[in-house]
């Protein structure tokens, strides 16, 4: 056995990479957050391009902030902090390079696509397949040189921190992969793989879990580290961590669905979300005050030391953030705020205070050490930590404001028991002063982002001609062999071999020994997070009840569905619902509330999380052609103070009729029921288009929309929802020969559906 | 016989109540664990603060 003490050195280069890129990210991320905050009061300074319009911007902007700045914040925390804590450099500096290039390449595609409308539809996984390819192989290659790092480590004990690491890199894998199941039509387009319910399931189950294992297990992993280290201080309680950390990684995975209350999710899978959801208060604030009860004996430091003072408010954010959580997955509460700002409002309390503050602590703390100087201004620091705060305060504040308004007004009644508020745009023009608010607050908080990033350069400039390398010493792992309690039965004992098992299980000797044994202790998180996403993704598959199909849903025509995708690529999910609830309010405004069965072949879903403009479920057919073309070329000409920018660009670019095939040629890979109209695609939607284009006409609106872009998005919204007024198919038409003996003027029902079933209305 | 044939047979409730009793045995299991070997976690909650040979200056 070796006893001889090793030297190592760190591998800080990456590390500070990783944190220039998270400044230099933070600074583009809130930037375009900013931009969009300014275009919902003022929605003409996208300037007509389509490149600008809010929303093909909105993902840039999530996917900008979760996984440019929080990403490399936290890929920051752990090339730094595991490396200290495992007493080995990281496994592979080429991996270290090759993940941080690939990562950036990533982040950069994802510039070059979102905007130009090369898009999912799935929040936060809004990516198209080659880069969801790319980000898997690039995942892998961190994963390897983090585990590479902990199997070559010279200290036994795995530190809570670790852990979450683990937890994350692990499931964020599982996330990733199984929600971005797809099927590709050409490079930049693909279809879920999933339909409808089930596509909407996976879809929360994935970002309700993104949230918790992206922006929530790494940066308690990182609290853990930095914030003894910054205090000075040995962590609180560190029973509390490994309770709170089981107890985050077995619930969190349950909560999906709690973002799907009152939709056409099963109602046995929202209560599941809400009880879980529930639950999850007690760990969330587990960390919580582990956190800031580590600060004990050193909280007159917080007010001299701007790193203190960003952990502490950051921490703050997080008990605020998983208290309001919970509360919002109550279902009755979730009736008032689901669709509003409110979320919006709870969502950057714990991006721009959790996350953010977290991060820009772990800057101010690294910044000076990576580049081996003093931080260039201690002051600037300061300033950006009130700026900061402010800028958050009148955001939430606000946006709290604005929700709570929508909420209310959408569900008013007058004393005639009418909606109090039936126009949509009523509920608009009331928190448009709120939304200039959050744009003050917005401001107050990009400025301090810049701050951050001029005190991290500036701090860099001062650096030494040479750095000096970071090194340690530590014993080998091998140093350890043998030394692991293990179950010993007396020869002579009075206790049974089975006694002796209970009291080794209770004395939790094997749970040392996990902590010892990374792969077994990585085997049971996977296990922990597998089993709770299969009892909640099996019984959505397969219990048929689940979702009744719909005799009269049939299959988006050709034109329907390309016009489907542009939809889809125009970002239109991110201002518009499909999706009423049963609730009095939503079916008195809107229609007849949405059923499992209409789904079911919407590749990928369309329900929306937010109405900054109405749902549009019951769109089709409520009003004539001429009016969406109206509507589309200038909002405010049919709706006076709308919000929606203009789309000119839809009148001007050609329609590709050549890519209608492959699209129904793919759906019907999915197991779309196109029957013959499979054949001759192309045809039928050309049909459909002039005969959309004459009505128009006859309407008194332009000639030659055809080509248009425009035709393909008013067929699609004309069909929404409309099926389940349609009468059922007789059974003859259900045959396939019935589609190329259909005329060309009944054109939505060229296509025949095979998977029916009655269904009760 | 298919999966969906059996899981459809079950009652609904089966997938709230199950996972529920999965979860509070792991708790407990867990609970008792960071109850016993108090000593043990001293080395560990202090592992950040094993500070290495060259840190880099810091103004405080």
């Amino acid at each position: 056995m070796s006893t001889r003490i090793e030297k190592f050195s760190y591998d800080d280069g990456t590390v500070r990479k990783f944190v220039f890129a998270t400044a230099f990210w933070g600074v583009v991320a809130t930037l375009v957050g900013l931009w969009l905050a300014v275009m919902l009061v003022a929605p003409s300074l996208n300037f007509g391009l389509s490149q600008l319009s809010f929303g093909r911007l909105r993902p840039l902007h999530t996917n900008a902030a979760i996984f440019a700045f929080a990403g490399n914040g936290i890929f920051a925390a752990i090339y730094y902090s595991s490396q200290r804590l495992l007493k080995a450099r990281m496994f592979s500096d080429k991996l270290s390079l090759f993940h941080f290039w690939g990562w950036q390449a990533i982040i950069v595609a994802a510039a070059l696509t979102l905007p130009f409308g090369i898009t999912q539809s799935k929040e936060y996984a809004e990516l198209e397949w080659p880069v969801d390819l790319a980000i898997a192989v690039v995942w892998v290659a961190f994963a390897v040189n983090f585990f590479g790092t902990i199997a070559r480590r010279r200290e036994r004990h795995i530190y809570v921190a670790i852990w979450f690491y683990v937890a994350t890199i692990i499931t964020v894998a599982i996330l990733h992969i199984f929600n971005n199941l797809a099927l590709p039509v050409t490079l930049f387009k693909s279809y879920s793989v999933y339909g409808g319910v089930q596509d909407a399931f996976m879809q929360w189950w994935y970002g309700h879990n993104a949230v918790a294992f992206f922006l929530t297990t790494p940066f308690l992993g990182l609290m853990y580290y930095f914030l003894p280290k910054a205090a000075n201080r040995p962590v609180f309680s560190y029973r509390l961590s490994i309770l709170h950390f089981w107890s985050l990684v077995f619930i969190y995975i349950w909560a999906g669905p709690h973002h799907l209350h009152y939709t056409a999710l099963p109602e046995w899978a929202s209560t599941l979300g809400m009880l879980f959801s529930v639950m999850l208060w007690m760990p969330s604030w587990g960390g919580m005050i582990n956190g800031l009860m580590t600060l004990r004996g050193a909280w007159h430091r917080v007010s001299e030391d701007p790193v203190l003072k960003f952990f502490v408010v950051g921490i703050t954010f997080y008990g605020m953030a998983t208290f309001e959580g919970p509360l919002l997955s109550i279902k009755s509460v979730n009736a008032l705020s689901h669709y509003t700002d409110w979320t919006i409002a709870h969502v950057h309390s714990g991006a721009l205070g959790w996350n953010g503050f977290m991060t820009f602590g772990m800057l101010y703390y690294l910044a000076p050490r990576i580049f081996q100087t003093k931080l260039w201004s201690k002051k600037l620091a300061e300033l950006h930590f009130w700026v900061g705060t402010i800028g958050i305060l009148l955001y939430i504040v606000a946006i709290y404001a604005a929700g709570v308004t929508q909420g209310l007004m959408w569900r008013a009644f007058d004393s005639t028991g009418r909606l109090a508020y039936p126009d949509f745009v009523e509920t608009v023009v009331r928190i448009l002063p709120m939304y200039w608010v959050r744009v003050l607050g917005g401001s107050l908080f990009v400025l301090g982002v810049v701050m951050a990033f001029v005190n991290v350069l500036m701090t860099w400039r001062s650096r030494p001609t040479a750095y000096q390398e970071s090194s340690d010493e530590a014993l080998p792992l091998t140093a350890y062999r043998g030394t692991d309690t293990q179950l010993v039965i007396p020869q002579h004992s009075t206790i049974s071999n089975v006694g002796h098992s209970l009291i080794y299980f209770v004395q939790a000797k094997w749970h040392r020994v996990w902590e010892r044994k990374p792969l077994k202790f990585s085997i049971w998180v996977t296990v922990a997070v597998i089993v709770a996403s299969l009892f909640e993704v099996l019984p959505t598959f397969l219990i048929k009840s689940n979702i009744p199909t719909i005799a009269s849903v049939t299959p988006y025509t050709p034109l329907e569905l390309t016009g489907r995708d542009i939809y889809v690529a125009e970002g239109c999910y991110n201002c518009h619902s499909q999706m009423i609830r049963p609730i009095r309010s939503e079916t008195e405004r809107y229609g007849e509330y949405s059923k499992p069965g209409e789904f079911v072949y919407d590749h990928p879903f369309q329900w929306g999380s937010r109405r900054i403009g109405p749902d549009l479920q019951r769109i089709g057919a409520k009003y004539p052609h001429l009016w969406h073309v109206r509507h589309m070329q200038d909002p405010r000409s049919t709706t006076p103070q709308s919000i929606m920018p203009a789309y000119g660009w839809l009148f001007d670019e050609d329609l590709d009729y050549g890519g209608v095939q492959k699209r129904v040629d793919a759906m019907a890979m999915l197991g779309v029921p196109y029957g013959n109209a499979v054949l001759r695609a192309e045809g039928l939607a050309r049909a459909q288009a002039a005969q959309i284009s004459t009505e128009i006409k006859a309407q008194g609106g332009p000639a030659g929309l055809e080509q248009k872009q425009i035709i393909a998005l008013i067929a699609y919204l004309q069909r929404l929802g409309t099926d389940i007024k349609k009468l059922p198919p007789s059974p003859a038409t259900t045959k396939p020969q019935a589609v190329t003996d259909h005329a060309q003027s009944d054109i939505p029902s060229t296509v025949a559906p095979t998977k029916q079933s009655p269904e009760r209305l | 016989m298919k999966l969906s044939d059996v899981m459809s047979a079950m009652h609904v409730s089966i997938f709230a109540q199950l996972p529920l009793l999965i979860f509070f045995g792991i708790f407990i299991g867990v609970v008792l664990h960071v109850m016993l070997g108090k000593e043990e976690f001293e080395h560990a909650r202090r592992l950040p603060l094993e500070g290495e040979r060259s840190e880099g200056q810091s103004e405080r």
